[in-house]
């Protein structure tokens, strides 16, 4: 499947790959991620890219398969990623509204959001199941999330741009 | 109207589990057939390695385990005439037959992973379509590791014993004291919670599980006393406990799971750890050190009846008053 083909206009070779594809190298690499830095989410920072790139049913079909990898390799009881990742949609939303949707600072506050949600939504399902997670390494987390979170944006985003393929030119 | 729609979905589910059998069946398996090759890779490449650099000092390991293997053999000789002897005196007592599990090894892909992963846990590479099933025992020759907290069809998560929701009835080896271990976070050392002032324990003793809740197999080792505080304010010690196992370098793991026809909370009785035979099907002998039949009498519905003239067991200190919380967290 992969599409490697010529630009009729110029003999340049196109190296850009189909969307599905592109994001399914990006939920493998992020499990590893995962792996490695674990309590952080490394998917998140896809679902921004798509709603910056108009993409609603890609957002609506990677959100879903978040939701149950997420769910699926935690320890939580279902119920908590759906918060995660409509609490982060919600604030991108509304943030729109005073920021441009790729100003860096504005991905930063998104970030910052993310590592406070995470810290409240892990309170706050962990009380309702009778369960006490480490409050040190929460917040550790927390603010690992906050760092990651930015970073990865600005390189899916290039990576996006870069290599996966485009059928018409996004808006601002 | 969503949130109201989020909450019946949330309650559903902690009722019923249905939603987190289905996050285990997909995204579990998913997430495990991702980090296995990789895992498999890296674990041929060091072992490579290791085994390159072992020849070195192959001869000297081989004199070593030669006289290893004879201590260990006298040993087993010893052994074997004192099981011949407890099986003899189970008989003479009229003792209920002990459980028999079943140990299968299992390697671990991965520790915590993703933002829900809030508690201590790791994931091993044996589920559902193995026999594993919701808090089948899981330790190591060390000791100790956890129990299962999520199974899927070939996947599973293990909740390690250094998580504070983790909480095993155990009893000290020596003194047969016995308290509920509990864990104070990774990295820390373990509490030890219930145990009276006056009973007796010493620094030192190892902690093995005591098999109260039906969970465990009894015998189990799996941590040694660091620490006895007595506290003016409470009714109980303050003792600490180091785990046998290190938990950040776990790489193989065995699970216990019981037998066809032996039902859980039968007869928890004695067993040793065992390295793991291919699934083998282990009666369970007798344990390194005998404990008095009574210490498990809460457990064990078969009560020993005393043979005519025999003298009555001596009954153990009476277990914490705290009940053991071995049922995994609701909606787990």
């Amino acid at each position: 499947m992969h599409t490697a083909h010529t630009y009729t206009s110029s003999s340049r070779v196109d190296h850009s790959i189909h969307p599905f594809l592109f994001w399914l190298g990006f939920i493998l690499a992020g499990i590893w991620a995962q792996h490695f830095v674990p309590g952080v989410d490394f998917l998140a920072p896809a679902l921004i890219v798509c709603q910056q790139q108009r993409k609603v049913s890609a957002t609506v079909w990677l959100a879903a398969a978040f939701i149950v990898l997420q769910e699926g390799m935690g320890s939580l009881a279902f119920g908590s990623l759906i918060l995660w990742y409509a609490g982060m949609l919600v604030v991108y939303q509304a943030g729109r509204w005073l920021f441009e949707s790729r100003n860096f600072l504005f991905i930063f506050i998104i970030g910052v959001f993310l590592g406070v949600w995470r810290y409240v939504l892990v309170q706050m399902m962990a009380n309702l199941q009778n369960l006490a997670p480490e409050p040190r390494r929460l917040i550790l987390e927390c603010v690992l999330q906050a760092v990651v979170f930015t970073l990865e944006w600005g390189l899916v985003f290039l990576l996006y741009k870069r290599y996966a393929r485009h059928d018409d030119e996004p808006r601002a | 109207m969503a949130a109201s729609l989020y909450l019946t979905l949330y309650t559903w589910n902690l009722r019923t589990g249905v939603l987190d059998a289905l996050a285990a069946n997909t995204g579990l398996e998913f997430v495990s057939w991702v980090l296995r090759p990789g895992k498999w890779a890296a674990d041929k490449a060091t072992r490579l390695w290791d085994d390159y650099f072992h020849l070195v000092d192959v001869q000297q390991d081989n004199r070593r385990l030669a006289e290893a293997v004879d201590k260990l053999s006298l040993d087993l000789a010893a052994l074997r005439e004192e099981a011949a002897e407890a099986v003899r005196l189970r008989k003479l007592l009229d003792y209920a037959p002990p459980l028999s599990w079943t140990v299968q090894g299992a390697r671990v892909i991965a520790h915590r992973l993703g933002p829900a992963g809030a508690l201590d846990t790791v994931l091993i590479d044996k589920g559902g379509l193995d026999g594993v099933d919701v808090n089948v025992p899981v330790a190591t020759p060390g000791g100790v590791a956890g129990r299962v907290l999520r199974a899927a069809m070939q996947a599973s998560t293990v909740l390690l014993v250094t998580d504070p929701n983790s909480k095993i009835p155990v009893v000290s080896r020596d003194h047969r004291t016995t308290g509920i271990l509990s864990g104070q976070g990774a990295g820390e050392e373990l509490e030890v919670r219930y145990v009276p002032l006056n009973a007796p324990l010493d620094v030192g003793e190892t902690l093995v599980t005591s098999g109260l809740a039906g969970i465990f197999p009894k015998g189990l080792p799996v941590a040694v006393v660091s620490g006895i505080e007595r506290s003016d304010i409470s009714l109980f010690l303050t003792v600490r406990a180091t785990p046998l196992v290190d938990y950040n370098s776990l790489e193989e793991v065995l699970l216990f799971t019981r037998a066809p026809g032996s039902e859980p909370g039968q007869d928890p009785e004695s067993l040793p750890l065992v390295p793991p035979q291919d699934n083998a099907t282990i009666p369970a002998p007798v344990p390194a050190k005998p404990a008095p039949a009574a210490a498990n009498a809460t457990a064990a519905p078969a009560k020993p009846k005393p043979a005519a003239g025999a003298q009555a067991p001596k009954p153990a200190p009476k277990p914490a008053s705290a009940k053991p919380q071995d049922r995994p967290a609701p909606g787990n």
